[in-house]
């Protein structure tokens, strides 16, 4: 089969997101996975793609209305009969008009379940990425995310506002023609029929073929675009290692290979579509010669013994175009369902895996004092089976400062999503202040936590939001209060604009570690009782980092503190460490802290 | 160079393919005329039936075979040349892209390190892409449509007037309208609103972006439900903008179609003006169902005429791009060098950037052959800028570098890359296998190199758990390597340079100390007697007798 050996061609390549997602597609029973998602997605739309459906349907029966004025009139002028009654030149200009109402109305209605199905899209994509929170970055960069959230959401457009409605028309359209013509004769139908043997083998042999040679031309445009965009990113690197021909040499070498490859690929995949417009001139053509004869009076079948009058023919004639124009128009849009599933195949985890989260919470505490963390047995299994963390139990005091030491894939970041709420233990209880966290009210428990990670938070906004973010105040004292206690005032109160300043603007341009130091201004402002701590100081470069080590040691006093490190630094001002090895507490050595050596990098 | 005469090579470009754009052209052509003509030639050769067919004389002596033959013929030739149009259309696509974008990344080669290193941070390059891109589509999505409905408003024309001279002028009106005036206003539209959605994406997008950077902060203050709302909001009303957009493109593409149908009534108008049939009926029906069979061809000109702006567009672009001057130029004539042993001399170096308070000044240093040296300092205390300096992707603005007694600019740019290799900090690493990527410093390495220069930065281990060792594929920017795999990776490959002076900049971040030391004593042992300058945030000891410098940041008062 022909899309296993391409499947195999793109395994053999690198990992490239749009080829995996292509790879996905061309297996045939995620594809149908990748469909009844879309179709499950594209149901609440049922009303305005029905609209469409009507509305074209409306466009061609304007034009049997216009084609039989049409013929009628010209008919009429050619060989007058004084029997046949004059048709009104003003339903010609009507069925014009009429049909283009349709045509635009069509349009509309399908552009608008595209709109609406796309904006629905969105917010579930931000809803998913809300509940992901920090564990988003497992589903890729912030670049990439904003990517699936705009580019392939709007990847969907042309499969809702083209293929969708013109997968019905192309079914209606000839069957209504053919019920316009069998009063007129009913072997001009019989041989339009005959000549599309039977519509939905068509139908599956020109979105087979178009689709095979779109997919293909898709995967090989989109591979050779980002080999382009590789070679450039890295031009400055080649010429440094004095190489740039290799760079051009392998641009040149790729596009010859890919273009052999696929010209065998489109000789094939256009010869079904070739099949179709052979089909569709020589119906025609059949139907031409039949009218001749009939009209000639030598072939007198068909017509129901009358013989066939010049505007019957004409008429015939004028729809038998349009016999075959939908089944052409959904060949050409049968890319667009290539596009959609693949970008399916892409939301739907995403939209899936987040709709796994939700519990009844209500309790709401009363007390904002240093909460008291009990890990109770947690086991955490990845959606993959793989172990995160296995029956971890400890506790952490009121106030009491904690490091989480381990290497990377430890757990670390772990036991913080699931203290923040952002994943639900697969086993065993986490209870705070004594009470099973999955009864807390979430924004409750949320608004008690700061959450400071290795990459700061920082928005585009003035350095005033950035610090007072959320909370319904513009207390200056407050926010210059905060912005001291993080060490960072002295800058602020440096910049032109001061705290109006916006950070990665021309007006403030802040460094890591400045930005770290705004992230911890807007922890003490919020005056959080929970810390949780990813790896703040890992950036930084060691002077930066012992800098703002230094007042964090100092602020988070009275709090309690979750900070996860592999660095012995952070590990000397802790009240404890806890020791975590492939996803299990090991009993720590007691008191190994004070390492010699400044290890923050 | 003026972005026109960048836009001429563009279109002597194109003109390198100009016999099978010709051919596709040519077969697109018949494909549309057979069409034209099925539909034409059956209109007369109905009409002429039936008048033939009324008396029982003419009806007997009415040639059928020659029609006949004459609709099958088109018919076929309209499915062969269809077929063959695709496929040669298809055919110069790529061979285009191909040619299009090797010839771009020549020009761009020129351009490297400066000023191409300032646009890879940003979108500049994934737009240069894109832009690559519109301009290879042209030929396919704007000429070849253009060039036919053109053909096919002619034809139209000649039937019109070889029938009856009277029918030339609503003919002409009706495809004037149809095929130019229309599309193109519609377009225009189009291009204009195009630009405006354009700047409300690129801000749709930067906003997602910045919420995406700090979501877990959103979240948990509370903010996140505000903000999505304000996002939602905006994103609906560019939705809107685009729904807009497209009724309007439909509705111009009605009005095109209103056109031709008015302009099938007005002949009807001219046939009734005429006291009695003076002309040949069979060519009456010609003319309209020929009027009619042109709506087919001119259906895609609205698109067409956007990407022939688009393709326009773009080609500008990549002119203003490629027509930007290089910031370093290298002698074309080698001077006559010593051997290479790896001496550098600064004198009085000083490099500041505009409107950055960081840079170097005025530093005066001298490294034996052989040496090693450890430079150290705060960020921004101008560490980068002297291992950019060394190896010449910026200039000093003032003062001298000397390798073995010869300044930097008087080396060519093969000899000075064959003395000094340069580690940058963020190496990038190319979707292609471990080997291709380590090959790129030292093609006729063998894999025994390959893989001694892997143990030396202990990456040994790792090489041995990949699935097909030195042939394994590295995803796009090195995705599957953790942060310290890929710069070690990337070191590795620098190493392979035969250099006298290797500058490395930052190579051990993201090590814990004991790999660290593993590294350095690693490379230490690899680059032997060449020089190594080494730059880092740590002091790390490279060797008995390194020395170091600590730089101090520039204070602009």
């Amino acid at each position: 089969m022909q899309c296993g050996s391409n499947s195999r061609a793109i395994q053999k390549t690198r990992g490239l997101r749009a080829e995996t997602v292509v790879t996905f597609v061309s297996d045939v029973s995620t594809e149908r996975a990748a469909e009844l998602w879309l179709a499950a997605r594209t149901r609440a739309l049922r009303r305005w793609t029905l609209a469409a459906i009507g509305a074209g349907v409306g466009v061609i029966l304007a034009y049997v209305v216009f084609a039989a004025a049409l013929a009628a009139t010209v008919a009429g002028w050619l060989l007058p009969q004084p029997s046949r009654a004059e048709v009104p030149f003003v339903l010609l200009m009507a069925a014009l008009l009429a049909r283009s109402v349709c045509a635009v109305v069509r349009d509309s209605c399908a552009a608008q379940a595209s709109l609406r199905l796309r904006a629905q899209l969105r917010a579930d994509v931000l809803a998913a990425l809300a509940r992901l929170g920090p564990l988003r970055r497992h589903a890729g960069d912030d670049g990439a995310l904003a990517t699936l959230a705009i580019e392939q959401v709007d990847a969907l457009d042309g499969y809702v506002a083209r293929y969708l409605p013109q997968r019905h028309v192309a079914v209606l359209v000839p069957l209504l023609l053919c019920a316009a013509i069998v009063p007129r004769s009913w072997l001009a139908a019989l041989l339009l029929l005959f000549t599309a043997p039977l519509i939905p083998l068509f139908m599956t042999l020109v979105g087979r073929g178009a689709a095979r040679a779109s997919a293909a031309q898709a995967l090989a445009l989109g591979r050779l675009g980002a080999q382009f965009l590789d070679l450039l990113r890295g031009l400055p690197l080649l010429r440094l290692l004095g190489n740039v021909q290799a760079g051009a040499r392998r641009l040149e070498a790729s596009a010859r290979d890919y273009r052999q490859r696929m010209m065998t690929v489109l000789r094939l995949a256009f010869l079904s579509s070739a099949v179709l417009e052979l089909f569709a001139s020589i119906g025609i053509a059949m139907v031409a010669l039949y009218l001749g004869l009939a009209l000639l009076g030598r072939f007198d079948l068909g017509h129901y013994g009358r013989p066939l009058q010049l505007d019957d023919a004409l008429f015939i004639l004028l729809l038998a175009p349009e016999f075959y124009a939908p089944l052409r128009q959904l060949g050409n849009d049968y890319h667009a369902r290539a596009d959609a599933l693949a970008a399916a195949a892409v939301l739907a985890p995403l939209t899936d895996a987040a709709a796994v989260i939700a519990a009844s919470r209500q309790f709401v505490p009363a007390a904002v004092r240093a909460p008291v963390i009990e890990f109770d047995a947690v086991s955490l299994r990845h959606a993959d089976g793989r172990c995160a963390l296995d029956a971890v139990s400890f506790r952490v005091e009121s106030g009491e400062r904690i490091a989480l030491r381990g290497a990377s894939g430890a757990g670390k970041s772990s036991i913080l999503a699931l203290l923040a709420g952002f994943v639900v233990p697969s086993a065993g209880t986490i209870r705070i202040d004594g009470i099973d966290l999955a009864q807390w009210d979430r924004a409750s428990w949320w608004r008690r936590i700061a959450w400071l990670e290795q990459r700061p938070e920082w928005f585009r906004q003035p350095i005033r939001d950035n610090v007072l973010l959320g909370l319904d105040t513009s207390d200056t004292q407050l926010l210059w209060q905060a912005l001291d206690q993080a060490g960072l005032g002295e800058d602020v109160r440096a910049l032109p604009l001061a705290a109006d300043a916006v950070p990665g603007e021309a007006s403030g341009s802040l460094s890591g570690g400045q930005l770290q130091r705004l992230a911890l201004a807007r922890t003490l402002a919020r005056d959080a009782a929970l810390w949780l701590l990813d790896e703040p100081l890992a950036h930084l470069d060691p002077d930066t980092a012992a800098a703002l080590r230094e007042r964090l040691v100092a602020t988070s006093r009275g709090r309690t503190v979750l900070i996860a490190t592999h660095g012995e630094a952070d590990c000397a001002w802790v009240d404890r460490v806890i020791e975590l090895d492939n996803g299990r507490v090991c009993t720590a050595p007691a008191g190994r802290s004070g390492g010699t050596d400044d290890e923050s990098g | 160079m003026s972005p026109a005469d960048t836009r001429l090579r563009i279109a002597r470009l194109l003109r390198r393919h100009w016999q099978r754009l010709g051919l596709a052209l040519l077969l697109g052509l018949c494909a549309l005329l057979a069409a034209f003509g099925l539909l034409v030639f059956s209109g007369q050769f109905i009409v002429a039936a039936a008048i033939a067919g009324s008396g029982a004389a003419t009806a007997a002596a009415f040639d059928i075979f020659r029609p006949g033959a004459l609709i099958r013929l088109f018919a076929l030739v309209r499915t062969a040349s269809r077929y063959g149009e695709r496929l040669v259309a298809h055919d110069v696509l790529l061979r285009l892209l191909q040619t299009l974008r090797s010839r771009t990344y020549a020009r761009l080669a020129a351009l490297t390190p400066e000023p191409l290193a300032r646009w890879s941070e940003g979108e500049l390059l994934q737009r240069l892409v894109a832009d690559v891109d519109a301009l290879n589509e042209a030929p396919l999505r704007a000429g070849l449509p253009l060039a036919a409905a053109g053909a096919v408003v002619i034809a139209a024309l000649i039937v019109a007037a070889l029938v009856e001279r009277d029918f030339l002028l609503p003919v002409a009106v009706a495809l004037l309208l149809a095929a130019l005036v229309v599309p193109l206003a519609t377009a225009c539209r189009s291009r204009r609103d195009g630009r405006q959605l354009a700047q409300c994406a690129a801000v749709r997008r930067d906003g997602l972006v910045d919420a995406l950077r700090g979501l877990t902060t959103l979240l948990l203050c509370g903010a996140w439900p505000q903000w999505r709302e304000a996002w939602l909001a905006e994103d609906r009303a560019l939705l809107s903008a685009q729904f807009a957009q497209r009724v309007r493109e439909s509705l111009g593409q009605a009005v095109a179609a209103l056109t031709i149908g008015a302009g099938t009534c007005a002949l009807v108008a001219v046939v009734a003006s005429h006291d009695a049939p003076a002309f040949a009926a069979p060519g009456f029906a010609a003319a309209i169902l020929g009027l009619l069979a042109s709506a087919e061809a001119l259906a895609p000109m609205t698109a067409a005429w956007l990407a022939w702006g688009r393709a326009r567009a773009a080609a500008q672009r990549i002119g203003a791009v490629l027509a930007s001057a290089p910031a370093i130029t290298f002698p074309t004539s080698p001077a006559s060098l010593p051997p290479p042993r790896g001496a550098l001399e600064l004198r009085r170096v000083s490099y500041i950037y505009p409107a950055r308070s960081a840079g170097l000044a005025e530093l005066t240093l001298s490294i034996a052959p052989g040496a090693r040296l450890c430079v150290s300092g705060v960020s921004g205390a101008g560490k980068s800028t002297l291992a950019a300096l060394l190896a010449r992707s910026l200039d000093p603005a003032s003062g001298d570098i000397r390798l073995d007694s010869v300044d930097l600019r008087d080396y060519d740019e093969a000899a000075l890359r064959s003395r000094v290799a340069l580690l940058p900090q963020r190496p990038h690493l190319f979707a292609a296998s471990v080997a291709e990527n380590l090959r790129i410093a030292d093609p006729q390495a063998d894999d025994a190199r390959l893989q001694a220069v892997l143990q030396a930065v202990a990456l040994d281990a790792w090489l041995a758990q990949l699935p097909q060792g030195l042939a394994t594929p590295l995803g796009e920017y090195g995705t599957g390597l953790s942060g310290g795999e890929a710069r070690r990776l990337a070191l590795a490959r620098t190493l392979l340079r035969p250099a006298a002076v290797f500058v490395l900049d930052e190579p051990y971040e993201g090590l814990d100390a004991a790999l660290r030391a593993r590294v350095a004593a690693g490379v230490d042992a690899w680059i032997g007697e060449a020089t190594l300058v080494l730059i880092s945030h740590h002091a790390v000891t490279i060797g008995v007798e390194a020395t170091s410098l600590t730089l101090q940041p520039l204070r602009v008062a």
